[in-house]
Parts: C-alpha cells; structure tokens; sequence
C-alpha cells in the first residue's frame, strides 16, 4: 500500500493544504503533505522533550552553584537560568529562542548548544557514515549470498554472523577490538579522538577530516584520519551489518520465489543478472528501509563506541549533559536527532518511488 | 556479487594497510618532554571564581598564581605534597601585625601576566574584590580569614597590598593559597566587560590572561587541552619540567588504562580500585595511591525518624562491616577513619571512636531500648554514577541486616541525589565531603554546624558550635587542638554520620615520570612533571 493511502487512511485531514497545493501533480502534493507532517512530528518532538527533560528530578542550579552553596546563591542561578518561572514561562521563551534558530545556552560551559553540537557533529556524521557505508558494503552481499545459497553451509555461516553481531554488547566488542587491534597487533593507533597528538586539523570546509585533508591535498592527514577512523567504523559496522544482511536475506528470498524470478530463470538469464538487476531491485525496499533505522541509531546512538574511543561526537555530549541535567544541551540533541530522523524517513520515502514504479503517488 | 566481495577484501586490506602507515609517534619538543595525561573527565569552564567541573580546577591551578602558596615536602614515594606552611608565590613576603589581624604583602616586581603586563596590588585587590562582592561562590570562604567586605583589602602602593582581618582566624594564609585568589588581570578583565557581565566572567570562562605557570595554548572542548609554559612566569624557565602538558579527555576508564600500558599516554586518573593492583605489577607503570582527607560518610538524617534517636545512629554505626568495605570496594586503598575530622588532618583523634567491635549484641541492645526491637525498613539513597558508593551500599544492607535493619538502595541520578539531599529531609544516604582548607574547622562549619546548608543530616549542638567558632577564630594551636578534642568527643558519640572511608587519591603514571605535586586542592602541577627517556 502507498503512503499518501496510508495517512489517508489514518485521518490526517488535519492538514488542510492549500488549493494550489492540492491541484498540483502528485508528486508535489505528495511532498507538501509529507512536509506539513514532518513539522507536525518536530512540534510535538520539542514539546514533549522540553517536558520530559524539566521534568526529570535534579535542579541544575543547586549543581551549578557546587557544593558549597547556600540557598541564595542557588537563588540567584534559578534566576539566572530562568528556572524560578512557571514551567510554561520557560516553555515560551524556549519556543521562541527557538523559532529563531536559538537552542539556548549549556549551563555548564555558558556555551550556545548550537555552536556546541556544530562543533561535535562533523566527528559523530563522519564515523557514521563510515560505518554505514562498510556497513551496507558487508550486510548487502552477505545477505545476497546466504539467499542465494540458501540452506547451505554459506547460508549458516553468515547466519551466525549477523547473529553474532546482533548480540555481542558494542562496549565489550569496543574495548576487545581495541585491545587486539591497537594494544597486541599496533594495527590502529591509540583510541584518542581522531588525529594525532600534534597532528592539525585539515582546513575546515566539511568539518570530516578525511574529506577535508583530501581537499586540502594532504595526504599525511588523510592517512591519519583514516587510521584512526577505520577501527571504531568497523566496530560499528560489524554490529549494524547485522540486521542489514538478516533483512536483505530475507527480502532476497522473498523475492527470488517470485514468480517472475522463475520465469526469468526459465528463459535462460544468466543467475547473475536475475539476482543483481532483477532481484536486488525488488529486495532492496525493505533492505532501504532498515538501513535508514540503520543509519539514524548511528547518528544517535553511537555513545558507547564515541565513549571508548575517546571521539568527541554529538552521542558522548549529550550523554554527559544528561548527567548534569543540562536542559538546553539535552533539548538540543534530542531535536537535532529527531530531524534526523525524519529527513531520513522523508528521503526513504521518495526513493521508493524511484526504486519500485510500482508505488506510484497519489 | 563475486566483483562485491572482491571489492570488499580490497577496502579492508587498504584500511588496515593505511591505519599502519599513519601511526606517528608522539614527539618530544626540543630538550624537555611533553606530558600528555589521560584525564576522566572534560573542562566546562576555567572561570576562576564559579563553581566548576572537577577538572577544570586542574586546569586553573596551574593558570592563576595567588599570593602565597604551600610548601611542598616530598614524601616517600616521591610524591610532592603541600603542607600546612606557606611561601609567597605572588608576594615576595609578608607580615602578620602581633595580633594576627594586619597582613601586608609585597608583591614581586617581577612577576607578570602572559600579556606582559606586571601583576600589581591593584590587580590583587581586583581579585578579591571579585571574589567578594562578585559572581560565584567565593563570598562563602573568606569568612574563614574574617574577611567579608571589600574594604578590608587595600593597596598600599603599586606593590604593597593589605588584608585587615576582622579578627584573628586561623585560616587566613591557608585561604589565601587557594588558587581560586590566584591574580586576575584588572585591565583585561575591564577591557572584556560588559554592561550585562561586568565582572567579564563570559570572557573568562573560556580565556585567561595567566598570572600562573602555564598559558592554555589550544582549547579543543572534549578532546583535548594544550597547556604551555607561561614565558613570563616569575619563577623562570628551569621551573618546568615539561615543554608543554596536554590535558587528554578520555571518558572510559579501559581505555586509559591501555593507553598508559601501551605508553602513549603518561599520566592517567580515575581508575578504578579493581584493577589497581594488575597495573601496579606492570614494571612500566607506577600507580601512586596518595592519602587524602576526602571523607565517605553515611548520613542519618538527626530531625527524621528513626534517625532522631542517637541509640539508633549508634547502632547503626557498630554494625557496619568497615573493614570489609575497605577490602573489598577499595581494595585496600583507603582507610576507615573514626572521627568526623578525617584521618592526616591536624588534630585527628580516634580515641573516642568505639562502634568497631562488631559487637551487634550491644547494636541490637541500642535498637530495643530505642523502640525498634523488631528493626525497620529504610531506603538507604546513593548517586548510581559513584560505583563505590553503590558496593559500598551493599555491605551496608549486609551488615544492617544483621541487627534487623532492612535497607532498600535507592540509587540515583546524581543530579537528584543533590537535589534530594539539599532538601533536608533525605533520612539515610552516603554523601563524601574534601575540605580545601584541609582543617577540622574548615570541615565541620560546612557539615555539622547547626544550620550550615551542606549539614545535609540536620546535625545540631550548641556546644559544638561554640567550639567550632572558637577554634576557627584562634590562632594558637594548643587552644585549637583542645577545642578539636572536644569537638570529636561529643560528635563522634553522638553518631550524625558513620564514619565510612578515606580512599587514596589515585594517579597512575608510566615509570618514567616523575614530579607528582598536589596541594591541598587535588589538582596536579603541571611544571613538576618530567620525565626520562
């Protein structure tokens, strides 16, 4: 069933779009309607953040005023903080901070959060889509060839690996892979961030360094971004390659018993060219679908490898802003995550389109 | 899929092949090394007079140079430890008027700040200034040296700067060490104010104009700090043991730990006491556990039932398994202490310290002539960060359990457990407290004095707090220690706290390094770390 039917279907009539809007193609009401959704998701996500996060037991101001203090000088935080107003007061000036582009100040640091995320982001997007993309290159063939050698030792082969990769904790496999590759093997250079001790950043134009180094023409940085983003990339991939090559085995199943399959086998395609062009087409839905859950749990959920490789990514922020109840911190990272996944879930969308003719809209 | 698998094996053997190519050794700069330490947690600030993360007090001691500072004295490890005896630092000298309420201190003439410019009475004056009447917490230590007014602080000339104390005090050098009254530059400090932020405290928390040792050099939020000798340090360059210290943020404690097996870090903190030993017997590596007077106490809440009742608090304390705590959660690096005045601190008495016998006949004895023949439930609340706590909590329940004591742990969130304690009301809960003035006085006026805002168990005698009053305002030490004595006397039988542990300060270093100096702040001296090839 196509989307547009399905939001039909659940009543979002809510959103009355304009007649222009509605008399367009397809397409383009497609987009308006999937847009008009999207915002209502991110209202609700900074509405229930906000709440969730003031509600949590702990006054940061009493932590910020240390553990000498005395009620006035936690007074004079509250004040300070904006935290001695009725909780919708705070509401209010955090939605409209925010309707211009402000997320408000950490209290920790004083630092503006934005400035703070867009400093840590580059560390976090490069090691996850890296890991994504080894991901994908491990989990898509891997669940090619168990389909294709369906029941055979091949097949249980890497069954057990993406079993394996599903259940092994990620701290465990972390700190192992960091003892056997860098503390027995010296193949990955020590787990501290990503360059050298000494080595400069490359000139910042995407804020990845191994784009930026390749920009740049230096190939010394390249190489040491490189080395110390390919072990904790692996660490990930290994763990997410796991449910990308369950679901392309499966999809991949589904589809080469179709009947379309056997009759192209019938007619003598060469299985090659049945399986990558015909069938891997077919199967990929799913298979984008799971890979942009894939993805969006890189971005947000990266904290335990960014922890143990010491990489100073958006997950490890928020998770010491959490410890300190920093609100603005802790909002901040919660709204950029949820935008995240929504464009995700939006460029998913189109690209069934583009993958299966089959969903055409409206 | 075949030409897939192919491309795969070749990116693999590529990545690893590369990550081979590009370790580079980490190099020394000119003759002096560079220490890089392994920290375990990040810098939020270097604001000098706000509240700040624990590691951000590293990084200000060695940023801000006070008047005077304590004399370090090695002990038999080697380490440097601060005692309770002083040396100018920012002063040349001082003196004390015959009634101990007058300090006049001449300041060197050739000390100044990073940007050049001298460091003058004016500038000390500022500081003060700022820390009285300005942001932050600083307002609540200089009582401790009968200061509370700005007046009290007066330039005499452009060298020559005078504290006039509203009484004696016992602390007044002490305080003045601290290195939250380290220089601050009147003229930066103008030149960064604002109309909103007059004392340019935005400014500072993310800058300095150094009056200390070092200069931050690269400021890198949750990766990495570059601390670089202050040119302009009046104690010249062969103070420095080091060309530069790199402050290192590496959250996980397994990780350090190998960095500092494998050798590329120098200095490592928080690890934790389970794996101390297995370090300590790697020939490279040299784990320093330095006694201190940070103090882990169980608080019971004295205006809560059941805790009101002394014969219970009593109880209480005999049944609690001190020794095994100490072996099992600190692995032996620590010690019980037996007073609310901590273990190394002047006037430390065990004498009247008598719930370790393990006699629980004589605890359920208490508990019956208390009413609670039968026992009681109780939550016993710990912040679930602190893992020490929460074992230690355990071998609570254990022992409690012995004498009819149901203990529930409740652990939280460390942001609620503050919030909870600084309620009042929270009856049973492990709380652990340093004292910076590392005095008895010090400790009690903020824990057990009636009213105090830190006296989280409600503790209250007028007695004690004559006597505390008393010997924060005399400056005759026989006096002192008698008024200590009695103090402990009365504290100690009437049982606000159990008297939990003392856990060693821990620094795991590679053998090679040398120089570990602590104050009585905790934090490292950057320019005393060296170290041989």
């Amino acid at each position: 069933m196509n989307l547009v039917q399905q939001e039909a279907e659940a009543g979002i009539s809510l959103l009355r779009l304009p007649d222009r809007i509605l008399n367009a193609s397809p397409l383009v009401r497609y987009l308006a309607r999937r847009l008009a959704l999207t915002a209502v998701t991110l209202v609700g996500v900074v509405v229930a953040v906000f709440f969730m996060t003031h509600i949590l037991p702990g006054n940061p101001a009493a932590l910020r005023a240390g553990p000498l203090a005395n009620p006035e000088l936690i007074a004079k935080y509250e004040r300070q903080m904006g935290l001695d107003q009725p909780i919708y007061v705070q509401f209010g000036h955090y939605v409209t901070a925010l309707a211009h582009g402000d997320l408000g100040k950490s209290w920790s640091t004083d630092q503006p959060v934005r400035k703070e995320l867009a400093k840590r982001l580059p560390a976090t997007l490069e090691l996850a889509l890296t890991a994504f993309i080894l991901a994908l290159l491990i989990g898509v063939p891997l669940g090619i060839l168990a389909a294709v050698y369906f029941g055979t030792w091949l097949d249980q082969a890497i069954r057990v690996f993406a079993t394996l990769g599903a259940s092994l904790a990620l701290f465990w496999l972390a700190l192992v892979s960091i003892h056997i590759f860098y503390y027995q093997l010296h193949l990955a250079p020590p787990p501290l961030d990503r360059l050298t001790i000494g080595v400069k950043a490359p000139p910042e134009v995407t804020g990845l360094y191994t784009v930026d180094s390749l920009l740049a023409g230096d190939g010394k940085v390249f190489r040491d971004a490189v080395s110390h983003l390919w072990l904790p990339a692996f660490t990930l991939a290994f763990v997410v390659s796991a449910p990308i090559t369950k679901m392309m085995r499966a999809a991949m199943l589904d589809v080469l018993n179709t009947d379309f399959i056997r009759t192209a086998r019938a007619v003598g395609i060469p299985t090659y060219r049945v399986v990558l062009v015909d069938g891997l087409r077919n199967a990929f839905i799913p298979v984008l679908t799971t890979s942009g859950i894939v993805f969006g749990y890189l971005m947000a959920g990266n904290v335990i490898v960014e922890r143990v490789f010491a990489w100073a990514g958006i997950g490890q922020y928020a998770w010491n802003a959490l410890k300190i109840n920093d609100f603005n911190a802790v909002q901040g990272f919660v709204l950029f995550i949820a935008v995240v996944y929504v464009m995700i879930n939006l460029l998913i969308d189109l690209a069934y389109g583009i993958i299966d003719p089959r969903i055409r809209l409206g | 899929m075949k030409r897939n698998s192919v491309t795969l094996s070749c990116l693999l053997i590529v990545l690893v092949l590369v990550g081979l190519a590009a370790r580079v050794p980490v190099g020394a700069q000119g003759e002096k090394p560079q220490i890089v330490i392994a920290y375990d947690g990040d810098i939020d600030h270097i604001e000098l007079m706000e509240f700040r993360s624990e590691k951000a007090y590293d990084a200000t001691a060695n940023l801000y140079e006070p008047l005077i500072t304590q004399k370090l004295v090695a002990n038999d490890q080697g380490e440097l430890i601060g005692q309770n005896e002083f040396e100018g630092a920012g002063a040349e000298s001082w003196d004390v008027s015959a009634d101990g309420t007058v300090f006049t201190f001449h300041l060197r003439q050739d000390a100044k700040f990073a940007d050049g410019t001298p460091i003058m009475a004016n500038d000390y004056k500022y500081t003060f200034d700022r820390a009285i009447t300005g942001p932050g917490y600083l307002g609540l230590l200089t009582p401790f040296m009968a200061v509370s007014s700005a007046d009290q602080i007066q330039v005499l000339d452009d060298y020559t700067l005078q504290i006039t104390t509203s009484q004696p005090a016992a602390l007044t050098e002490t305080i003045l060490g601290f290195q939250v009254f380290g220089a601050i530059s009147k003229a930066t400090a103008d030149a960064q104010a604002t109309a909103d932020d007059p004392w340019a405290e935005n400014w500072f928390r993310t800058h300095s104009n150094s009056s200390g040792p070092y200069v931050v050099s690269e400021w890198n939020p949750g990766v990495q700090y570059t601390f670089e000798p202050n040119p302009d340090y009046w104690r010249g360059p062969d103070f420095f043991q080091n060309s530069s210290t790199i402050f290192r943020v590496v959250p996980e404690a397994a990780t350090r730990e190998q960095l500092l097996r494998a050798g590329d870090v120098d200095v490592a903190e928080g690890l934790p006491f389970s794996d101390l030993k297995q370090l300590d017997a790697d020939p490279n590596i040299v784990v320093h556990a330095i006694p201190t007077t940070r103090i882990f106490h169980l608080g019971m809440n004295n205006k809560v039932k059941p805790f009101d009742d002394v014969r219970v608090r009593q109880a209480v304390s005999m049944a609690i398994p001190y020794d095994a705590i100490i072996e099992n959660v600190l692995y032996g690096y620590g010690t019980q202490p037996k007073s609310p005045v901590s273990v190394g601190m002047e006037g430390y008495t065990d004498e009247f310290w008598k719930y370790g016998a393990g006699d629980l006949d004589a605890a359920r004895a208490l508990l019956k002539d208390a009413g609670y023949g039968d026992g009681f439930d109780v939550e016993l609340t710990v912040p679930q960060e602190d893992q020490t706590r929460v074992d230690t909590a355990t071998w609570i329940q254990s022992g409690l359990a012995e004498i009819g004591i149901k203990v529930t742990i409740n652990a939280v969130p460390t942001a609620q457990f503050s919030t909870l304690e600084q309620s009042h009301e929270l009856p049973f809960f492990i709380e652990q407290w340093y004292s910076w003035g590392n005095d008895p006085f010090y400790q009690l006026t903020f824990n057990l004095k009636c009213n105090a805002f830190p006296n989280y168990v409600n503790y209250c005698n007028d007695q004690v707090d004559k006597l505390i009053e008393q010997g924060t305002y005399s400056r005759d030490p026989q006096e002192r220690a008698q008024l200590i004595r009695q103090a402990q006397e009365i504290i100690v039988n009437e049982a606000p706290w159990a008297f939990l542990y003392q856990p060693a300060l821990i620094v795991a270093t590679r053998s090679n390094v040398s120089g570990i100096a602590l104050f009585n702040d905790l934090t490292l001296r950057y320019a005393y770390l060296g170290k041989t090839q």
